[in-house]
């Protein structure tokens, strides 16, 4: 697979995981404002502006990607890093209301894992796309860019 | 031409002077070993590229400080719960002594106060642990760069930044810090604005109030808090520099070190060794607190075992009272307010204390009952904003050698605080009637 190829197809995804949450963001904004009512996507207005930030640093990434500019990468693995963490908190709210909805405490006897799903879940398949590809070898991520094979930890 | 040399280095800061000088050895010693190969592009540059980016290093910052404390509140609200039940049964069994006084003093002052703050440890515990991972990682330097840039375009010391953020521990070694400044004025702007910092022991009014009139938000409105204390960090310094101290800011010098990954093992043991300080003191100093003010709210002018209402805890709440009625504050968190100069958490403390002595053992439903949203917001944000504790003011006397400026600290604070909360609620009145 040429570097070329792997960059294209970075872009491409980059652009639709961009486009993706940010989508999201905006519902999540505009149902904490108050103007939609939509299921799965949350009211907290700052939450949504988070979720439109890491669409803000996948979208930074097209443009270089596009150009050969290996710090077109650098965006895409930070957009990766803060979507894994927005997910990681996610899970980590619906696995502790989880612990309470089971102890049947006071707060949690009409709490339904529904209520916790959040855009930074159900986005998160797509942004993760491009981890795992790297990890079955489809896509070369850490290694594109001129000098590749340079990027060490 | 040497002479010439010395005097304009006389001018620089001396930190400078042998940071060039290291870099200069540094690049001599390369020019005889380094061997020119094609570029590296490490991890650490990559992340850099956009942890320090000019637009986005800052938005990514508060996606980072917002994941924190959304961890703090949401993670730990089971785990309160949990604490909260095992206090609750303890305090059933001691309501059962056959003696009022020691019942009353186990229940409503041990139980009820030291019992109440031991609550929010596990917010204190988790908060400590993802303030480790982000030094562990090495990300919390490249905050304090990218904050760098903010301040110094306002016309302040970049280094600055390295005491506020210490501040989101503890006030006190945050204050300390600031020796770090360079600068007269620089540093003692930097002491005054310190205390403006959320520190750990303000989390449980924040987690109380904010979990109370703001359940489904509360983890973004304690966020959101933290923020207003850096805004006002810098805002403060600001006016300081335009008015009191006038001083030019000297370039930051300020070296990244690489990322690692940080391992449970050790963000663990980071977080024990700050939290059991807070478990310290709630074991001493919030455990001798709780007694003095159970014994105020048991104790009035009419003997012993009067009524909270004539108790000298509600005396000393109801004198202030006139003052706190713009706010909407009843004479219950004034007294913890007061009791809060001497550390914050008697804030949560004493209203622990005197809505258990009332017998209003649902205390979540106390304070829905005593206050409106708008002026549940203003007591967050005078919270925030109001001296931290003794310690801090004392230990501003001791590093500007002046009872002055530690005054100073203390009044301006109180008038900040006031002023901010009133506008909160002039505010809040007008959007939310």
């Amino acid at each position: 697979m040429s570097d070329e190829y792997n960059e294209r197809v970075l872009a491409l995804y980059a652009i639709t995981v961009a486009i993706a949450y940010g989508a999201a963001g905006v519902l999540q904004i505009l149902s904490g404002v108050g103007l939609v009512q939509i299921s799965y996507v949350g009211s907290d207005m700052i939450a949504g502006l988070m979720v439109l930030v890491v669409a803000l640093v996948f979208s930074a990434g097209v443009k270089p990607l596009l150009a050969s500019n290996r710090e077109g990468i650098a965006f895409f693995v930070v957009g990766s890093v803060l979507a894994s963490i927005l997910f990681i908190l996610q899970v980590l709210i619906v696995g502790t209301n989880l612990i309470g909805w089971v102890l049947r405490f006071e707060d949690w006897l009409s709490w339904s894992v529904l209520n916790d799903l959040t855009p930074s879940i159900w986005l998160y398949p797509i942004a993760s796309i491009a981890l795992v590809g790297e990890r079955t070898g489809k896509l070369t991520i850490t290694s594109l860019g001129p000098d590749s094979s340079e990027v060490t930890e | 031409m040497i002479e010439q040399d010395l005097s304009i280095e006389d001018e620089l800061d001396a930190e400078i002077i042998l940071a060039d000088q290291r870099y200069e050895i540094i690049g001599d010693i390369l020019c005889e070993v380094y061997q020119e190969g094609s570029e590296k592009w490490t991890l650490s540059d990559m992340l850099d590229k956009v942890f320090l980016h000019n637009y986005l290093g800052i938005p990514v910052f508060l996606v980072i400080v917002w994941t924190m404390f959304h961890f703090t509140f949401q993670v730990s609200l089971v785990f309160m719960a949990m604490i909260e039940a095992a206090f609750s049964l303890l305090g059933g069994l001691t309501a059962q002594i056959p003696v009022p006084w020691l019942a009353s003093l186990l229940t409503d002052g041990i139980i009820g106060g030291v019992g109440f703050i031991l609550v929010f440890v596990p917010p204190i515990f988790f908060m400590y642990f993802a303030i480790s991972i982000l030094e562990d990682s090495g990300y919390l330097a490249r905050a304090a760069f990218v904050m760098d840039r903010v301040m110094v375009k306002m016309g302040l010391h970049g280094r600055s930044f390295i005491p506020l953020l210490i501040g989101f521990g503890c006030n006190v070694p945050a204050v300390m810090a600031a020796r770090t400044v360079d600068g007269d004025a620089n540093r003692l702007t930097t002491i005054l604005v310190s205390p403006l910092m959320s520190c750990a022991a303000r989390l449980p009014v924040y987690v109380l109030i904010a979990g109370v009139f703001f359940p489904a938000y509360a983890g973004t409105v304690i966020f959101l808090l933290y923020l207003l204390g850096i805004v006002f960090a810098v805002v403060m310094a600001l006016v300081f520099k335009k008015t009191l101290f006038r001083e030019e800011s000297a370039p930051f010098l300020m070296e990244l070190p690489m990322y690692q990954r940080p391992t449970f093992h050790g963000s663990v043991v980071h977080m024990w060794e700050r939290g059991v300080l807070f478990l310290k003191k709630a074991g001493t100093f919030l455990m001798l607190g709780a007694i003095t003010l159970w014994f105020m709210s048991y104790v009035g002018p009419g003997g012993i075992g009067v009524s909270v209402e004539d108790s000298f805890v509600s005396i000393l709440g109801k004198a202030a009272e006139p003052i706190f009625a713009p706010l909407g504050f009843d004479w219950q968190i004034i007294t913890g307010l007061i009791f809060g100069l001497l550390a914050k958490e008697f804030v949560v403390e004493s209203l622990g204390i005197i809505y258990s002595v009332e017998g209003n053992l649902a205390i979540g439903a106390a304070l829905a009952s005593s206050l409106s949203t708008v002026s549940a917001f203003a007591l967050l944000v005078f919270v925030l904003l109001y001296t931290p504790c003794i310690a801090t003011v004392g230990v501003i006397r001791r590093e500007t050698g002046s009872s002055k400026w530690a005054l100073f600290s203390v009044v301006y604070q109180l008038i900040l605080a006031y002023a901010v909360a009133l506008l909160v609620i002039t505010v809040g009145g007008l959007v939310f009637v």
